[in-house]
């Protein structure tokens, strides 16, 4: 059963799409909780192999140290070329997955308000779920790279079918963005290939773990320029995802058009896809440089510039999803700072703060599209009064805004920290000028909340009817995951810390 | 030759007898039969000949039978290819009963061509000799001529018709005249012959490559190769459907075939060529041909609104990618180009079979007509999206695989370059890998225009596209192998000539 339990988790949302598609078209209900029903097993699953997840169950010294014996799976795929359907976890993946769980679940109730051609949308959705289980799990780069693209395709679909007024540019812009990115994952991986050949291990060409422990580019004397290109390679393919500035600019328009499960589902899991690459393949293939003096400073520079740009970016915006979607690429700085710097400290809060930004970004872009759906805009200038009109929605969105907001005790908080006290003991001057992104972020958080939910009540908002039970029952468990894990950390850390210790063990 | 010898001789060529065969059967059959009738008894003629060659040639394995005197091969190249030709005329013989483009012309005439078109095709696969082959190659290609005019009340249909021949009669010319230098250079007209001599006593260098670039003109017209496409958007889009595929799928392919066969020697053994194709110059030709192809195929393409037209376009950048296939001679290149057209075949024809029922459901071949049609038909929708996204080479589909491979291919004779010491051509292989590429990931762009118009903007109409059974069984033929062929190990074995 364990052994099954990750190709489980993968593929009953595909069962699920199928059962969908079988369904007719026109019992909207039926599909609906269909979507819930498998995503729902499918969380319990994640929650299972969470429960059953043991990081030491493999040697320390072999290339699977550090993943999960029971669940890895192994079998041929494509002989020929020695590709494997090969899953396994280790801390970070279980962390992710069961993040992932998590929002896939909550996200098909904030996608009940959709009435156009439901059938299509969560056929598409639970592909789109598929394919994200896909990458966090694989550990056969071919069977990645496969997993990679499938997510992509359902998201086209559904950016460009039920998004917003300027869907067709925002869903081409995303897809071709990311796929500009992927190809150079594929090229890299395709240069992996031909060295293993070249040396003689074909057999392992496509083994993520094998290829971590040979390194088959690694030379003594430093990093080589071909190493260098392979690494920026992996790394822009990913910095596209995560996004990184500058090649961030499809994340407005993308989160902006899309629909607001959509949204919580790419803010929430598909950038975290860029972090976990970066961590699963770009710095362990490619120790050396990351390790690097000059790329290390640059980094974590580019780190603390995504910190603040973003922030200022989100200050600046009247579109109140526009200014949730420039918060993400402000918190998914800390991501690239505290990799960046390499300290454990550091990375261990970088993942914190994925999974912190994972809850705390699907709960605002679910926050505000509540309000869309009510007020039909989301200029914040014409929102006020809010908190009086919806009481119990505003003590929601105050746990989620200042969660993101980093406030001590909750969620957000903590990944910072972390971050910080790494970034400190790496370089005090990169760590004092990323607080400033901190202050920033308290600012627009705060006066945003101001503008949209504090003054009197305003006429124009009477009708707004308080959040309802499909609302609720997607905020109410992220908003106590954040504070439950704002209080009590180590729940997260501890099934990841030993991951992050291997990691750091690439870089002695 | 003895009547026990040229028996033997017959039965080798014996797909292209039958086809021989059909084609006076249908134009007996056409003559014989009531107008009303005639297109599907000629139809049902010409496939029963198209699929009994398919099968023969299936069933025969490469090296068996006579060879003519040496004028035919029988390696796996031919036959690869005479099945892929089979395949497509198959195919287009299938689709010309969906179209209603052709209808109120002659049927049998048409389908007489494809065959006559088809048996030329596969003639030129197997030819190794210079007369057999040209002559082979204006078999197809004045076939193709009439073909693309067979509408001939439709202006563009007869523009389309004329230009293909102006522009064929040129190429045919300056090809036949490199054939000439190649004959004088080693007084014999079998290539393999010729092959061995010029490998045993290489003449001026410089007299061979312009020798091979006159004929690359021949050869580049066929394949629709930059800069001796420009016949190639104007055509597919005159010509009707039925025969865009033809030309964009068989006869593409038929000019592949005619330059590997004359290549094939250099592929199979790339040593005994060192003097000839130079320190890499060959190569070099061929990655700026392939890279300019791919250009100007996907930029263009981008702002095309008629699908017959992106189409043509998308043609002309699959045939860059397939270029770069010619710029690494080895046995493993010669395989990859075969796979990735066998793979082809199924992706392009699939895209050409829905262009068809969306042409005929909306009567236009504009996008803008095709608005909402995947609502109007999620199984078109459906099965166009694994067309297109096979197309891009992405993957869960084929299409992913055999560009990976192409790319593969290029990418490992660059880190030989880079690890043997010749780092200028192993950075020139990583740069033209890259450069493909990148520019897969333009062409995503305008197939997802096509998705664009079906999926995502508010439909023209409301009305249901019906498709019977055996539309839907059509589409399935194209989309399961374009879905399946991802588990490449029996085409590997297939496409395993060299």
């Amino acid at each position: 059963m364990d052994q099954m339990l990750l190709s489980l988790i993968t593929f009953l949302p595909l069962v699920g799409m199928v059962i969908v598609l079988a369904l007719p078209g026109e019992r909207h209900g039926l599909i609906r909780w269909t979507a819930v029903g498998f995503t729902g097993v499918v969380f319990a699953l994640t929650l299972y192999l969470w429960h059953i997840f043991d990081p030491g169950s493999i040697q320390a010294g072999t290339a699977y140290s550090g993943y999960d014996a029971r669940t890895l799976i192994e079998i041929p795929w494509i002989k020929p070329y020695h590709i494997y359907y090969r899953f396994g976890v280790d801390g970070l993946s279980v962390l992710l997955i069961v993040m992932t769980g998590l929002l896939s679940f909550l996200a098909t109730f904030v996608a009940f308000p959709i009435e156009k051609q439901v059938k299509g949308f969560f056929a598409l959705y639970l592909l789109l779920v598929t394919g994200m289980f896909g990458v966090f799990m694989a550990l056969d780069f071919f069977l990645f790279y496969v997993f990679w693209e499938v997510m992509l395709l359902p998201m086209y679909f559904l950016i460009g079918i039920w998004g917003g007024p300027r869907k067709e540019y925002a869903a081409i812009k995303f897809f071709i963005y990311t796929l500009l990115g992927s190809v150079l994952i594929l090229l890299v991986m395709l240069a992996y290939y031909f060295k293993m050949k070249s040396i003689g291990l074909e057999a392992l060409a496509f083994n993520i773990p094998e290829l971590i422990a040979r390194r088959p580019f690694s030379v003594p004397g430093g990093p080589t320029l071909f190493q260098h290109l392979l690494f920026w390679g992996l790394f822009i393919g990913f910095a596209i995802k995560v996004p990184i500035f500058p090649f961030h600019t499809w994340l407005p328009d993308a989160h902006v058009e899309a629909p607001t499960a959509i949204s919580v589902i790419l803010a929430g899991v598909l950038l975290k896809m860029g972090g976990y690459g970066i961590l699963r393949l770009n710095y362990p293939l490619l120790p050396e440089v990351g390790a690097h003096e000059a790329v290390m400073f640059f980094l974590a520079v580019l780190g603390v510039v995504n910190i603040i740009y973003g922030a200022f970016c989100a200050l600046g915006q009247k579109d109140f999803k526009r200014l949730v979607a420039y918060s993400s690429v402000s918190h998914m700085g800390f991501v690239l700072l505290g990799i960046a710097v390499l300290k454990e400290a550091a990375v261990n809060g970088a993942i914190f703060q994925m999974f912190a930004h994972g809850i705390t970004s699907a709960m605002m872009f679910t926050l505000v599209g509540v309000l869309y759906e009510r007020a039909h805009h989301r200029d914040i200038e014409r929102f006020g009064g809010i908190a009086l009109q919806m009481p119990v929605y505003f003590a929601l969105a105050v746990v989620g805004f200042f969660a993101s907001l980093g406030l001590p005790s909750m969620v957000g908080f903590i990944g910072e920290v972390m971050v910080f006290l790494g970034a400190f003991t790496y370089s005090p001057w990169i760590a004092g000028i990323a607080t400033i992104g901190m202050l920033l972020t308290a600012g627009y958080i705060l006066w945003t909340m101001q503008r949209v939910y504090l003054g009197p009540k305003r006429e124009e908002h009477a009708g707004f009817a308080d959040v309802n039970r499909w609302e609720a029952i997607s905020l109410v468990p992220l908003a106590a995951v954040a504070i439950l894990l704002g209080v009590l950390p180590s729940i997260a850390i501890n099934i990841y810390h030993t991951s992050t210790a291997v990691f750091m063990t690439l870089f002695r | 030759m003895t009547v026990n010898e040229l028996l033997h001789n017959l039965m080798a060529t014996l797909p292209e007898l039958i086809l021989g065969v059909g084609i006076c059967a249908v134009i007996l059959a056409d003559m014989l039969t009531p107008a009303a009738r005639g297109r599907q008894v000629t139809a049902a003629l010409a496939l029963l000949a198209v699929v009994w060659g398919l099968m023969l040639t299936a069933a025969t394995p490469a090296g068996t039978g006579g060879d003519f005197g040496g004028m035919l091969a029988r390696d796996g190249l031919a036959r690869v290819f005479k099945l892929l030709f089979l395949t497509g005329a198959a195919s287009t013989i299938l689709f010309s009963l969906r179209s209603r483009e052709t209808i109120g012309y002659r049927q049998g005439e048409f389908h007489a061509l494809v065959l006559g078109a088809t048996l030329g095709a596969c003639l030129l696969a197997a030819a190794d000799n210079i007369i057999l082959l040209v002559l082979a190659l204006e078999t197809l290609s004045i076939s193709s001529y009439v073909l693309a005019g067979y509408v001939k009340h439709e202006r563009r249909s007869a523009e389309a018709a004329l230009k293909y021949l102006l522009y064929g009669a040129v190429a045919s010319g300056i090809m036949l005249f490199g054939f000439g230098y190649l004959y004088g250079m080693t007084g014999t007209t079998s290539i393999s012959t010729a092959a061995a001599a010029l490998a045993a006593g290489p003449p001026n260098r410089l007299a061979f490559t312009l020798a091979l670039l006159l004929v690359l003109v021949g050869f580049g017209f066929k394949m629709a190769m930059v800069p001796f496409h420009f016949w190639c958007p104007d055509v597919y889009q005159g010509a009707p459907t039925p025969v865009t595929a033809y030309l964009a799928v068989v006869s593409k392919a038929a000019g592949f075939a005619a330059l590997m066969r004359v290549l094939l020697p250099v592929f199979e053994a790339p040593a005994a060529f060192a003097t000839l194709t130079g320190s890499g110059q060959l190569a070099l030709l061929f990655g700026i041909l392939a890279a300019v192809t791919m250009l100007v195929g996907n930029f263009i393409a981008l702002r095309q609104t008629d699908i017959k037209r992106l189409l043509a376009y998308s043609s002309i950048a699959h045939a860059g990618y397939l270029l770069m296939g010619f710029t690494v001679f080895s046995p493993d290149a010669a395989e990859t180009i075969l796979f990735y057209f066998v793979i082809y075949l199924f992706m392009n024809l699939g895209a050409f079979w829905c262009a068809i029922v969306l042409i005929e459901q909306t009567g236009s071949a504009e996008l803008d007509s095709f608005r909402g049609a995947a609502w109007r038909s999620p199984f078109l929708g459906g099965v166009m999206f694994i067309f297109l996204i096979s197309l891009t080479g992405l993957p869960p589909t084929a299409g992913f695989v055999a560009k990976l491979r192409l790319f593969e291919v290029v990418l490992s004779a660059g880190m030989a370059g880079l690890e043997g010491g010749a780092a200028a051509a192993g950075y020139a292989y990583l740069a033209l890998a890259i450069f493909g590429v990148l520019n897969s990931a333009v062409s995503l762009y305008y197939y997802m225009k096509i998705m664009r118009a079906m999926a995502l903007e508010r439909p023209a109409s409301r009305e249901p596209i019906d498709l019977n059974a055996a539309d839907r069984l059509y589409a399935l033929l194209f989309a399961v192998p374009t879905v399946a062929l991802l588990f490449f190990t029996p085409v590997l074995r297939l496409v395993d000539i060299l």
